[in-house]
């Protein structure tokens, strides 16, 4: 029985172990249910996050590509566009034709023409450069915004500790 | 061939000499479901999609997924000559692929230019078979195969690859031992032209019939009907007509009429219409994936509430389970039981001679015992007759003592649930799963009176799914 979904993320799935980009892994956690991924996202160097290694899931619905994924990291990320249980906010996660926050163009949101690899790139680059406009966790915009050498200082502490140092 | 690849991907390139095909590829994807374009259809913003991927996109929200434009699946286009490079493509990708595999171990190649050649050269031998393909099906294919084949090494002058061309003249290069082996081999391929190459699987058809174009076959297309408006029962009855399924709610019905006709209407598109038995049946890998069907093989809602639930099935295969709840309940009981006044134990042993008294056999019983205890066992001996027998089976391995008889009850359940239907088992797990205060008032009226406890073993038979269905959820 394949699916749609499950033949595309089959597909996605062999192009992102033969050929990942830089920082990046991603695949399912079991080959027999395409559905739930496990991916691993390095901190982007320059900034406080360079040197950690953020695990996330990205849970699949049944009628992807039509629909995104969600994400959400298993470890305490703390970032203006992360909400505190975990879950990324972005753009490209977020349906077609559903803006919640009348903050994103159409053309940011998700398509089926988006992959699991333009997601995992576009959450490393919203780790370096966070968007404060749509805050998904308030407290940490604001110190991001105003005080950002606490910021950078709370960031580093997380980063030693889920390396266990 | 080296190896079979199942799954065709443009990351095969990487790893060979003439990795700069890995874009070549990757350009003769469809943006959706990342494989082959399979019948590519042209948008009115002039994207390019896999006719079933677009309309399902299309139906979806009515926009292109490249640029987010407006469109309608009625104007669509068929894109016959990217069609044309996606076949001729696949046609020799698997020995080009080949090639450049065994180049690669070999490590003669390095050059970068080469391969640009390589990539210009498909478009090339795409234009001669165009040419070609007007005059004649067959030699279309022919040269298509060929031609393809020879891309990555059919040299410039410049290549002193120490290859020597086939005598026969079907242009294809190879080593001097090679030669003897071709000759054969293109002989025979002159002969079997008819004969398709067997090529990777991705749903695409065969090449030799792609040429087919000129004539696009007059298939009705299917419209979507204006679901607001249309009545359920005229639903129904359209779906009898078009001959798909039509159970379900009405919403349901609307998502497989949409699949429906996305799917028919991408086969009106194909130069290779499948039959509409093949339709069908992609319509029931829908079901089962992402329609109706779909939720049944989900984690939350497991089906237990459907007439044809198995519930034999879902037992064995939630066995660990159901075993862990029955050891924590019992746990939990005896902690409790420990505590009462020795004249609560003795009540709540008293209802439980049915199963206590089922043992007996064993311990030969008596007539009198027998009739003492109460209906349960009754309707056991009565309606199961083959319970006997397994309790009797069941029996030594029970302690005789019935100091505790929760314990009785939750071991003699697997051996009733083996031999007999399904209510053994529901009693067994039901009991644990009980909260704390019932048994008390459950076993004070089976005391006083014996009527409720015929309730309690029967009522599951008629309503198995509704009870497998709490005790699966928790």
């Amino acid at each position: 029985m394949n699916s749609v979904a499950s033949k595309r993320l089959f597909q996605e799935y062999k192009h992102l172990t033969t050929d990942p980009p830089e920082g990046i892994t991603a695949g399912p956690i079991n080959e027999d249910d395409l559905f739930i991924w496990e991916a691993l996202i390095q901190g982007p160097e320059g900034t406080p996050y360079e040197g950690g290694i953020f695990p996330a899931e990205l849970k699949f619905p049944k009628d992807y590509p039509l629909m995104p994924p969600t994400m959400r990291f298993l470890a305490d990320v703390w970032h203006p566009n992360v909400y505190p249980n975990g879950v990324v906010c972005i753009s490209i996660l977020h349906p077609p034709g559903d803006d919640p926050n009348h903050y994103e163009q159409a053309s940011e949101r998700w398509s089926p023409i988006q992959s699991v690899e333009k997601i995992l790139i576009s959450v490393m680059s919203m780790i370096a450069e966070p968007n404060d406009e749509s805050p998904a966790n308030v407290d940490a915009a604001r110190m991001w915004r105003e005080r950002r050498p606490e910021f950078d200082k709370r960031v580093r502490a997380d980063v030693r500790k889920s390396l266990g140092l | 061939m080296a190896s079979s690849h199942d799954i065709p991907d443009s990351t095969d390139w990487l790893s060979t000499p003439l990795s700069s095909l890995a874009a070549l590829e990757n350009a003769l994807h469809c943006e959706i479901c990342k494989e082959f374009y399979d019948t590519p259809m042209i948008t009115s913003c002039n994207h390019t999609f896999c006719s079933k991927c677009i309309r399902t996109s299309l139906s979806n929200d009515g926009k292109c997924p490249a640029c987010r434009s407006a469109d309608q699946a009625s104007k669509l286009r068929n894109n016959w000559a990217l069609q044309e490079v996606v076949a001729s493509f696949l046609a020799g990708r698997e020995e080009v692929l080949r090639v450049a595999r065994e180049r690669g171990r070999k490590g003669k190649r390095k050059r970068i230019g080469e391969d640009e050649e390589d990539g210009g050269r498909v478009t090339r031998s795409k234009s001669q078979r165009l040419a070609a393909s007007q005059t004649s099906q067959a030699e279309a294919f022919e040269i298509e195969g060929e031609e393809e084949d020879d891309g990555d090494f059919e040299p410039e002058p410049v290549l002193d690859d120490g290859l020597v061309e086939c005598p026969l003249g079907c242009g294809k290069r190879m080593a001097i031992e090679a030669v003897e082996p071709h000759l054969d081999r293109c002989e025979d391929e002159k002969k079997q032209t008819s004969q398709p190459k067997p090529r990777p699987i991705n749903g695409f058809g065969t090449a030799p019939k792609t040429s087919t174009y000129e004539a696009p076959r007059p298939q009705d297309r299917l419209s979507e009907l204006n679901y607001a408006m249309i009545k359920e029962t005229a639903l129904r009855k359209k779906f009898t007509d078009l001959g798909i399924p039509n159970w379900g709610s009405k919403q349901l019905m609307v998502k497989r009429h949409t699949e429906w006709v996305n799917l028919w209407n991408a086969n009106c598109d194909s130069n290779r219409p499948r039959t509409t038995r093949q339709l069908l049946q992609d319509l029931d890998t829908w079901e089962r994936t992402q329609g109706g069907k779909a939720t049944a093989a989900q984690g939350q809602n497991s089906g237990v509430m459907r007439k044809d639930f198995d519930g034999v099935g879902w037992q064995n295969k939630h066995q660990d389970e159901f075993s862990r709840l029955i050891a924590e309940a019992r746990k939990k009981k005896n902690t409790i039981a420990v505590s009462p006044t020795k004249s609560e134990v003795e009540v709540t042993a008293e209802p439980l001679i049915p199963n206590d008294n089922s043992n007996r056999p064993v311990e030969q019983a008596t007539e009198t015992e027998i009739q003492q205890c109460d209906s349960t066992s009754q309707s056991f001996t009565s309606d199961h007759t083959p319970l006997n027998g397994a309790l009797q089976s069941s029996g030594p391995a029970i302690p005789p003592t019935t100091s505790n008889p929760q314990t009785v009850t939750a071991e003699i359940g697997p051996a009733l649930a083996q031999t007999t239907d399904f209510t053994p088992t529901f009693h067994q797990q039901f009991r644990p799963d009980e909260p704390d205060e019932l048994p008390s008032r459950f076993y004070n009226d089976g005391a006083v009176k014996k009527v409720p406890m015929f309730a309690v073993p029967q009522q599951p038979v008629r309503d198995v799914d509704e009870n497998g269905g709490a005790l699966g959820r928790e």
